[in-house]
């Protein structure tokens, strides 16, 4: 490919778009479909405070101007810093940078098999063009809002993962999404586990400098087919300067089941849509979340559960915890369609105070359309209880591992939802690291 | 089937209409020259006048809200104002034929005799008939209607009125705000305690009439009452409005308990503003029951300004064919140690749908604050709804927040085992509705709570099988 001459940035503008993205090698229905995604991003408005979904969210400190749209891939590569990564052994690793692949592995032996570890771009046009495209945007509402327009017109590379037909994969794969200083990575994610097959996925996400802005505007799209397993882990861990907006979505079709683990550490601001949709009996998924938010983070999560049909559950764990100045927003939905009888749903929210000065909403929601269904959701919120606090001190601890430990058994319910050990151990030791003496005392 | 009969001729109970007559009445639709109207034929001071011109202002320049209900009303085609007599009686004897007969039918004057301290019943817009019991009277309690009291009481009126709920807090307050008229004014002088119920029953009997009723409770530090609202209207072709404003204000120590029982008609459109600002160690108890209406969006809230203040809300929403109802609770904690209870039950049938919304929101600084809400929903049949949307903003660590919510359909071990006793399934199923609102109906005034299980027992008729 011949690249532009690129004197000045382009940035994620009309100009942008018509110089860098658009000429990008691409089958015509892709470009088809990035032209009316454009447009729709030219005429959607900002979001704004009087919209109820960002009523909580301040989008004055983000500027779209300060971003680029595409710049060259670093050569020689940087090191790509991750949490998770020494942890585990993989079944294959797609490492991005700036939401392009720098490499990708898969054991040989899957590899023959039909495992597909690849970039999603790249993908457009192979063998696997035609599966791509009876997934791609489908669950994915590129009209939802300005962001979710201008990932869907501005999207480059991306991860596409195919696990075929009845194939078992035992060890995780592993997606490192990495960020350079002042960069975007607007990359779309495409899982497919096909009938009766069963794979773990999990994607940390990493910031090369933890000083400087970065912007992430992204999709995730999973397709669980019938009979199908997955266990998905989402680890948002950028620095504490990345503006973070993510729509993610998941299709749980009859029988497959789905663990659904997200972790939200990192970000200066994060506006994230998780959407689990129940699309067939038998169907069930296990939803976990564990939030983290210090300083003057802005972790805004909302999620929905929608039971399509009948014979579905689902259920819901939140755990945030807050110190600082920090704001954390859950607000979440269940939701029982017409006909959908013997659906089982429940959510769950969970907050920890640790600060004066920390602000959490949390929202849960049910639209029931159904009557034959049991669905339910609690919340609470407090601070740590001091009680514990002095038992912990009597046995000879300070206050602040008094702290450490109570924060730790507040997420260890949710923690032990999680099947896969390394993830579950590494999410546990990255929280604790962040948990700081509790200065609120009275 | 003489038992069906008998159904249909007390469902009727509601539904009847008096011929419609008035000694004045104001154009339809809706302008300043209505407005000033109404202000003129009620004599009001100049400052009054200028309120509800203003509030009228506020009202157009507000766009119709997004959220809750469908709201389909012709604010044009609508009748403000509708005087139905010269005065306010003291005695039932007084009033117009068709008018008593109306509030016999209802049962008023009778509920009056056996158990409550103070009566006002409004008809369309004016209240056409006051009593209280005069020890009450002797010791400084004022029950009277709102307008008289902005005559009389000019003072106490001017210090509170729309403080709790300016006109500029939402498009219905404003409404309310400009052509308001009739509604309750009470006022507890220190230390009385008022032990008997005071009761208002409002009545739109005219089509495409508009109620907007306005209340003012005053309770002083110490003092204490209990005020009950009945709300009912027949059932005409056309859709009307009832749109009314409340302020609740309990002073140091005071304990004040509102109770609605609103069984509108179902193509009225109840949207209401209800609030209550709670000082030290008050309590403020709004007991909220939704029977009628085509849509209600009615949000009691309790404003917790100073520390040991305290709200219970209690409310049984039961929507059936064609009824939306959107209800809930609003507890806003702005001072430590404030504490708030909030249990609401709701069942949907017949396609109804029952939105709970509620909101608990801690303040920073309100420290020690408690607030617990529990929702409960039953659905009888598959082509009903329920929602539940509790919003849970906290700016402050050092509280304890819970809240729960469930929908579930009637449990069928329940049904089986009433069943297996002897009786039908529609009775198990009305027995297990009754089970469910019983923490409601316990808190209502003896009368009441026999009322509500009957209305409940026939919206539940022929709901099974």
């Amino acid at each position: 490919m011949v690249l532009p001459d690129l004197k000045q940035d382009l940035h994620f503008t009309a100009e942008g778009f018509h110089t860098v993205i658009l000429p990008r090698p691409q089958p015509e229905w892709a470009r088809e479909l990035r032209t009316q995604a454009f447009q729709a991003f030219q005429e959607l408005p900002w979001p704004n405070r009087s919209m109820e979904e960002w009523r909580r969210t301040e989008l004055r400190i983000f500027h779209l101007e300060n971003f680029v749209c595409w710049a060259p891939t670093p050569d020689p590569l940087p090191e790509i810093p991750s949490a998770l990564a020494p942890r585990l052994e993989t079944a294959g690793r797609i490492v991005t940078l700036n939401g392009r692949k720098i490499s990708s592995t898969v054991e040989s032996d899957l590899l023959r098999k039909g495992l597909v570890i690849e970039c999603l771009e790249d993908s457009l046009s192979g063998p696997h063009e035609e599966l791509i495209r009876q997934h791609l945007w489908r669950l994915f509402d590129w009209r939802a809002d300005k962001f979710s327009a201008l990932h869907a017109a501005f999207w480059t590379g991306g991860t596409f993962i195919y696990v075929p037909r009845g194939l078992k994969v035992e060890q995780p794969i592993l997606h490192v999404a990495a960020l350079a200083s002042n960069q975007a990575d607007v990359g779309h994610t495409l899982i497919v586990v096909d009938e009766e097959a069963e794979a773990t996925v999990v994607t940390e996400t990493s910031s090369l400098d933890p000083g400087a802005e970065g912007l992430f505007c992204g999709g995730i799209e999973i397709f669980v087919r019938p009979g199908a397993r997955l266990r998905y882990v989402n680890f948002q861990n950028w620095n504490q300067k990345t503006f973070h907006f993510a729509r993610q979505k998941a299709e749980v079709a009859e029988r497959a089941f789905m663990e659904w683990t997200l972790g939200a550490l990192g970000g200066r601001l994060a506006k994230v849509n998780q959407e689990l949709v129940l699309n067939g009996p038998e169907s069930e998924a296990i939803v976990n979340g564990v939030m983290f938010a210090e300083d003057r983070q802005h972790l805004a999560y909302h999620t929905r559960q929608d039971h399509r049909t009948g014979q579905t559950k689902s259920d819901l764990l939140y755990k945030g915890a807050l110190q600082d100045h920090a704001h954390l927003v859950w607000r979440g939905m269940i939701r029982v369609e017409p006909g959908a009888l013997r659906s089982d749903g429940y959510q769950r929210n969970d907050n920890l105070m640790l600060s004066d000065t920390a602000r959490v909403d949390c929202i849960p929601g049910l639209e029931i359309l159904a009557d034959d269904v049991r669905c339910t959701h609690g919340a609470t919120a407090g601070r740590v209880d001091e009680e514990e606090i002095f038992y912990a001190q009597t046995r000879g601890l300070t206050r602040r591992e008094a702290t450490r430990l109570v924060v730790t058994g507040f997420f260890q319910q949710v923690l032990d939802r999680i099947t896969i050990d390394s993830v579950r151990d590494a999410l546990g030791d990255i929280i604790q690291q962040r948990v700081r003496e509790y200065r609120s005392r009275e | 089937m003489a038992t069906k009969v008998d159904v249909i001729g007390e469902i009727n109970k509601y539904d009847f209409r008096a011929e419609e007559r008035y000694v004045y009445r104001a154009r339809k639709g809706l302008d300043r020259d209505i407005v000033a109207e109404i202000s003129a034929i009620k004599n009001e001071p100049q400052w009054m006048r200028e309120f509800r011109l203003k509030a009228l202002e506020i009202f157009e320049s507000k766009p119709m809200p997004t959220w809750g209900g469908h709201i389909d009303v012709n604010f044009q085609d609508i009748y403000y104002y509708i005087k139905p007599t010269e005065r306010q009686e003291h005695s039932w004897e007084e009033l117009p034929e068709e008018i008593k007969k109306t509030f016999d039918r209802l049962g008023i004057p009778e509920a009056e005799k056996k158990f409550l301290a103070g009566v006002k019943a409004q008809y369309e817009s004016e209240v056409v008939y006051g009593s209280l019991r005069e020890d009450l009277a002797k010791r400084g309690v004022i029950f009277t209607d709102m307008d008289t009291a902005v005559r009389e009481y000019p003072d106490l009126v001017r210090e509170y009125f729309g403080t709790v709920i300016p006109p500029t807090d939402n498009k219905f307050a404003a409404l309310n705000s400009a052509v308001w008229s009739g509604g309750s004014f009470i006022y507890v002088p220190p230390g009385v305690h008022v032990e008997y119920p005071l009761q208002a029953y409002f009545r739109i009997n005219a089509a495409q009439m508009g109620q907007f009723e306005r209340t003012l409770i005053i309770v002083d530090e110490g003092a204490s009452c209990h005020y009950v609202e009945g709300c009912t209207a027949p059932m005409y072709s056309s859709e009307s409005l009832h749109a009314a404003v409340v302020e609740v204000i309990a002073k140091r120590g005071a304990r004040v308990r509102y109770t609605t029982i609103q069984n509108w008609a179902n193509n009225i459109y109840n949207l209401v503003t209800k609030r209550a600002v709670a000082y030290r160690d008050a309590l403020v108890e709004w007991v909220d029951g939704n029977l009628g209406s085509r849509l209600t969006m009615k949000y009691p809230a309790v404003y917790m300004v100073e520390p040991g203040a305290r709200a219970e809300i209690l409310s049984v929403a039961f929507a059936s064919k064609g009824q939306h109802q959107d209800a809930g609770s609003k507890v806003i904690h702005a001072a430590p140690y404030t504490s708030s209870r909030i249990v609401s039950k709701s069942i949907s049938k017949a396609g109804g749908r029952s939105s709970y919304r509620g909101l608990v929101k801690i303040e920073r600084g309100a420290k020690k604050s408690k607030s617990n809400v529990v929702c409960d929903a039953l659905i009888l049949d598959p082509y009903s709804r329920s929602d539940t949307y509790p919003y849970i903003e906290l700016e402050e660590q050092d509280v304890m927040i819970g809240h729960e919510a469930s929908v579930s359909k009637i449990g069928e071990e329940q049904l089986f085992y009433l069943c297996s006793r002897g009786l039908t399934e529609s009775e198990a199923s009305t027995m297990i509705v009754a089970g469910f609102i019983e923490p409601l109906v316990k808190e209502l005034p003896m009368e009441y709570a026999v009322e509500m299980n009957r209305l409940i027992a026939l919206q539940m008729e022929g709901s099974v099988g």
